[in-house]
């Protein structure tokens, strides 16, 4: 498991020269008769049950297959030199070219904290560190940013001037209780706001808060993990998606929830087995508690962990604490699960989907932190709602008409987002990138070797007119997918 | 001359007013005596009263004023006469100028003049009677000569002799004249009040209608560029049109003027497909550059940014299963 940039890399060079070794081995030319006779290559499936004496060798495997699902945040590493240089001719010998020799380019960016984050750095790029315990590094990321960094060689974005008014926005709200402080981040598709929330766990992380940082809020309603009816609570449950949390939880925030406690006993385990059941007394630390939960690999214990350890960050007030969410829209939705009777489930009766509408709408809320959402608008499977769109007047495309209905349930998870009222403010994230910063993106990109033109500055202006600034299009179909020769 | 030899030939007919008092037969002399109270302009018989006028007209006949005067189209041939002696005069003077007869080079560099004659409908009312296909190529080959002369004593400076010329020539040019030079050739567009352009770009079967307008640069330096704004049917350029390609074809001619922050484009695009919606937007863009910027013009045709892209969809033929595409072919 990769853990830092150097060893990857060295690895990574290291792994390719000794992959092509093996890889030319296997270059064998067969003939078919060999082919034929060639015993069959065995593939570990799991048809009817693991068999006897095989239970070590399918736990590896299934662990390395829980490894390589990790949300590492992909590090760029290089190609082996051989790979990278011109062909040799008669003439001359193999030669690498210049911009390839190592450490000739890499990106000097400024870290991205807090102190950095000013009125005087908007419209500078900032780099994020590589820490293991990165939310981006444990969390994840959205789709978009994920594949970005992948080709980037550090992950880095530019300071806004609303990454200024959001930090403001979470300084004010450092010291009051989460229902002062729920934002929704909207604006059109592409302009950033997922790009914001992550800059803006980012700047929780550094500042000490506690980070709770769901990226892809879609996964929690899209059927991907599994769900079981609870009948004390009368809400499907959802263990592997809060065992993940749970798991996410502990490593991001070890060190501030070794420092938190349990105010009342709690008892770790499900309903199987009661002898197995722990105990945990009063004053017992929560990374205890969650490592406790995190052991048990059956996933019983994970929702009622998660749901005492919120209580417990909803009560104290030592740290503030941070939820983001992602995709937020889509848990206004109906889920892909099915009940019994094959009738989707609601969102707000999944337990997950269900505890984030109500940090939302404010009906549970921290002692002290913030509560940031971002919508997403480019999904066509989960579009904004009519709740959402008429409760942050958002304005629509095309008339509505009133006779269209609309929940109630979700009106009322809604209403409490409602700014007049109290709620949810609505945090425009500006259409357009200014040019000072589509200047700094673009020269991040230019130093990162990925112009196939030398004529930057018509690139620039062409490709910030042609995207009419939108960050999203600026980059994807803008600098990376122009092919125009020098 | 002509009008000489005609009097003299005319008095022969005639004889002198004496003669032509006493040799008259009365009916002749009443028949002529009609005649020319018509022409004198009187409409009633001739009475006792008017005997002593009669008798001064007798004695003070004069002969008409033109010699074509008993032919059926007096003006038609007075103007053709007046064509000749403008012709013969202006050859002589070319002549005596030595500019006449020009050498052949000479000949091959004096400048065109495309000369637009009056139609056959016009010069009937010029010339009062009905102009054949004959009497007009009669009348357009002395125009046409007589315009030849004009374009050597222009281009060789002789500048009285040129306008006395062209004041005669000038008479059967039509009043179309402007328009049929100027058929075919670009209309140049003007920019209205605002400093503002309209251009029409097409491409396949796509219009673009196109107004640009310079941006206006504000005075603080709170924007440090300029940037060109391009909406498409009041919605931003990269909403209307999703594809990398199209945007770049949009984009073209103002990067090729080098231009890119100094106009802001609105338009509106009609009929079509994405294809040609976007190259007849970058076409009208394309025109409304030249009409801001007219020194660009000669790049711009040599860039083929103002061409119209003539290529259409190829109609479907018979016996073929597209424009060209043909049937499977059977051996059998």
């Amino acid at each position: 498991m990769s853990s830092s940039i150097l060893s990857a890399a060295t690895s990574g060079a290291a792994s390719c020269s000794q992959r092509s070794l093996v890889a030319s081995r296997l270059l064998v030319h067969q003939t078919r008769g060999a082919a034929q006779k060639a015993p069959a290559v065995k593939v570990a499936q799991s048809i009817g049950g693991v068999k006897k004496g095989q239970k070590d060798k399918w736990e590896r495997k299934i662990g390395r297959e829980y490894t390589h699902r990790q949300h590492d945040i992909p590090v760029f590493t290089r190609m082996s030199e051989d790979k990278l240089k011109l062909p040799k001719t008669d003439k001359s010998p193999a030669v690498l070219p210049e911009q390839f020799q190592p450490m000739s380019t890499s990106l000097n960016l400024p870290l991205f904290e807090p102190k950095a984050i000013t009125r005087k750095n908007v419209g500078t790029a900032a780099g994020f560190d590589l820490t293991p315990t990165n939310p981006a590094k444990v969390f994840g990321l959205p789709k978009k940013m994920f594949l970005e960094f992948r080709i980037l060689s550090t992950p880095c974005s530019v300071i806004r001037d609303v990454t200024v008014e959001t930090k403001n926005k979470l300084e004010k709200a450092k010291d009051s209780s989460s229902k002062d402080s729920r934002i929704v981040l909207t604006g059109r598709a592409g302009c950033g706001k997922s790009f914001l929330l992550h800059q803006a766990v980012q700047y929780a992380k550094s500042e000490g808060w506690i980070v709770l940082y769901i990226p892809r809020a879609k996964t929690l309603i899209n059927s991907t993990t599994t769900y079981t009816y609870d009948l004390r609570t009368q809400t499907y449950l959802q263990p592997q998606a809060s065992y993940r949390i749970v798991e996410k939880l502990l490593t991001v925030n070890s060190d501030a929830l070794s420092t938190l406690t349990l105010s009342a006993p709690f008892t770790l385990g499900g309903d199987q087995d009661k002898s197995k059941l722990q105990v945990f007394k009063e004053g017992t630390k929560l990374s205890e508690v969650a490592q406790a939960c995190v052991k048990d690999k059956s996933y019983q214990s994970a929702c009622g962990t998660l749901e005492v350890l919120m209580r417990e960050l909803e009560g104290q007030t030592k740290f503030p604490v941070l939820m983001a969410i992602d995709d937020f829209q889509s848990l206004f939705h109906d889920t892909a699960y099915r009940d019994p009777f094959f009738r989707p489930i609601k969102s707000h009766h999944l337990s997950l989907p269900r505890l984030i509408l109500e940090y939302a709408s404010g009906k549970r809320n921290f002692a002290k932190g913030a509560f940031l959402s971002a919508l997403t608008a480019s999904d066509t499977q989960y579009a904004i709602p009519l709740e959402l769109q008429d409760t942050l007047e958002l304005g629509h495309r095309h008339p509505v008409s009133p006779y269209v209905q609309r929940s109630e349930t979700l009106l009322q998870y809604a209403s409490g987002l409602d700014a007049k009222a109290g709620g949810l403010q609505n945090l425009k994230v500006p259409e357009k990138f200014s040019v000072e910063e589509a200047q700094a993106l673009f020269e991040v990109w230019k130093d990162d070797l990925a112009l196939t033109n030398s004529r930057h500055d018509e690139t620039f202006m062409a490709k910030y007119v042609e995207s009419d600034g939108n960050p999203r299009d600026f980059v994807w179909k803008g600098v990376l997918a122009s092919y125009a020769p020098s | 001359m002509l009008r000489r030899q005609a009097v003299f030939s005319l008095r022969r007919c005639y004889g002198t007013t004496a003669s032509l008092r006493q040799a008259a037969p009365s009916s002749q002399a009443s028949r002529l005596d009609d005649l020319r109270a018509g022409i004198l302009g009187r409409t009633q018989q001739p009475t006792a009263n008017t005997e002593d006028a009669d008798d001064d007209v007798r004695k003070f006949k004069l002969p008409p004023s033109s010699p074509s005067f008993y032919t059926a189209r007096p003006v038609f041939y007075d103007q053709v006469a007046q064509l000749e002696r403008a012709i013969a005069t202006a050859n002589n003077a070319l002549r005596r100028a030595q500019l006449l007869p020009l050498p052949a080079f000479a000949r091959a560099s004096l400048p065109p003049i495309h000369p637009v004659w009056q139609t056959k409908e016009e010069m009937t009312q010029h010339f009062q009677t009905k102009m054949t296909l004959a009497r007009y190529r009669k009348v357009t080959k002395l125009l046409n000569e007589l315009n030849d002369y004009h374009r050597i004593a222009n281009t060789a400076g002789v500048n009285d002799l040129a306008n006395k010329i062209y004041s005669i020539v000038s008479l059967f040019e039509s009043s179309k004249k402007d328009a049929f030079l100027a058929r075919g050739k670009r209309k140049p567009v003007v920019l209205d009040v605002y400093g503002r352009s309209y251009t029409v770009g097409k491409r396949k079967t796509s219009s673009a209608r196109v107004w640009m307008i310079p941006v206006q640069q504000q005075e603080s330096s709170s924007a440090p560029l300029p940037m060109t704004t391009i909406l498409v049917n009041n919605i931003p350029l990269n909403e209307f049109f999703p594809l990398p390609a199209d945007r770049e074809r949009i984009t073209r001619p103002l990067k090729v003027a080098g231009i890119l922050g100094k106009y802001n484009v609105f338009s509106i695009v009609r009929g079509g497909g994405t294809t040609g919606q976007s190259g007849a937007l970058a076409h009208g863009i394309a025109k409304g550059v030249v009409a801001h910027e007219p020194e660009l013009e000669t790049l711009f045709r040599r860039a083929k940014l103002t061409r119209r892209d003539p290529r259409m969809v190829e109609r479907k033929k018979t016996g073929l299963a597209k424009a060209r595409k043909r049937y499977t072919w059977v051996k059998r």
